[in-house]
């Protein structure tokens, strides 16, 4: 399971694109693109695109809004992810992470 | 500077994120108690001692059994989706106290449903006690290392463990000023 990304560094606004490869049979796997921040708070997050795929290779390509931009500050971060998620039926789901980069 | 990730963000221990560190097969004995039909408990332990995370990971045993685990929190949800919570298989009310005088008609209507419930709570509210939650220095120094990525001094750890009476979420967050004022103190030029 793995997630390319065609750039790292994007402006607001843009398509972030990649490629996706999945080889496990069977799996539900979801594909998702959003943002999160990370700090001593609550976690809070924004899915902006999120779909299941199957196995084999799959291109991507979503627009991203003007806000949030990446931050990263002391109390507080905003991470940019494609996620890909791999739902265990037993155990804990496999989850894989690619990060860019939302900056003027 | 600010370091791009802090290894002791909160959500990398939030519950559920790390896995559970009690005796093998711990959590399977506890869900067979806990889940059986009409059966009322309590977990019982100070700030930041685990009862959130033992919460999570048996909605996670409940899931594996084929079971619906509602995990509702007493001071976040409202009252709609706590009272529906009992058509789940298995309710898990965390901050039970949180639900204030409503707590006791809420205990009360899960045993008129005999839905299995297990509410976390800082004081016994009279229920059988599942777990009484503390967090040890070894279980502390323990998800020290795994979110480090290496054995910490465990004097820093027993004494902040100490400090913070037990609230292990406050030693992790001690953790993550160090690594950002570690960042900052090697901030170039």
């Amino acid at each position: 399971m793995q997630v390319q990304l065609e750039r790292g560094q994007l402006r607001p606004g843009e398509v972030v694109r990649g490629r996706v490869q999945l080889d496990a049979e069977g799996a539900r796997t979801e594909l998702s693109v959003l943002w999160e921040t990370q700090g001593k708070g609550t976690t809070d997050l924004g899915v902006i695109h999120h779909r299941e795929l199957g196995t084999g290779e799959h291109p991507f390509e979503v627009a991203l809004p003007r806000l949030p931009l990446t931050y990263v500050g002391t109390l507080i971060k905003v991470r940019w992810l494609v996620r890909l998620r791999r739902i265990a039926t037993i155990g804990d789901d496999q989850v894989v992470d690619a990060e860019f980069e939302v900056a003027w | 500077m600010s370091v791009r990730h802090n290894p002791f963000s909160a959500a990398r221990f939030a519950p559920g994120a790390l896995p559970w560190l009690g005796a093998a097969g711990e959590l399977d004995a506890l869900a067979d108690a806990a889940f059986q039909r009409g059966a009322r408990h309590q977990i019982l332990g100070p700030h930041g001692s685990g009862k959130s995370t033992l919460l999570a990971h048996l909605a996670r045993v409940a899931r594996r059994r084929g079971l619906e685990g509602r995990v509702v929190r007493g001071g976040r949800a409202e009252a709609g989706a706590v009272l529906r919570s009992l058509r789940a298989d298995v309710v898990l009310l965390d901050e039970g106290e949180a639900l204030g005088v409503g707590l006791r008609p809420f205990l009360a209507l899960a045993a008129f449903a005999g839905t299995p419930l297990i509410v976390s709570v800082h004081r016994d509210v009279g229920l059988p006690t599942l777990l009484r939650c503390e967090a040890s220095l070894d279980v502390a120094a323990s998800i020290v290392t795994r979110l480090l990525g290496q054995a910490p001094d465990a004097g820093i750890v027993a004494a902040r463990l100490d400090r913070h009476r037990g609230n292990l979420r406050e030693v992790l967050f001690d953790f993550y000023d160090d690594v950002e004022r570690a960042a900052r103190m090697h901030r170039p030029g």
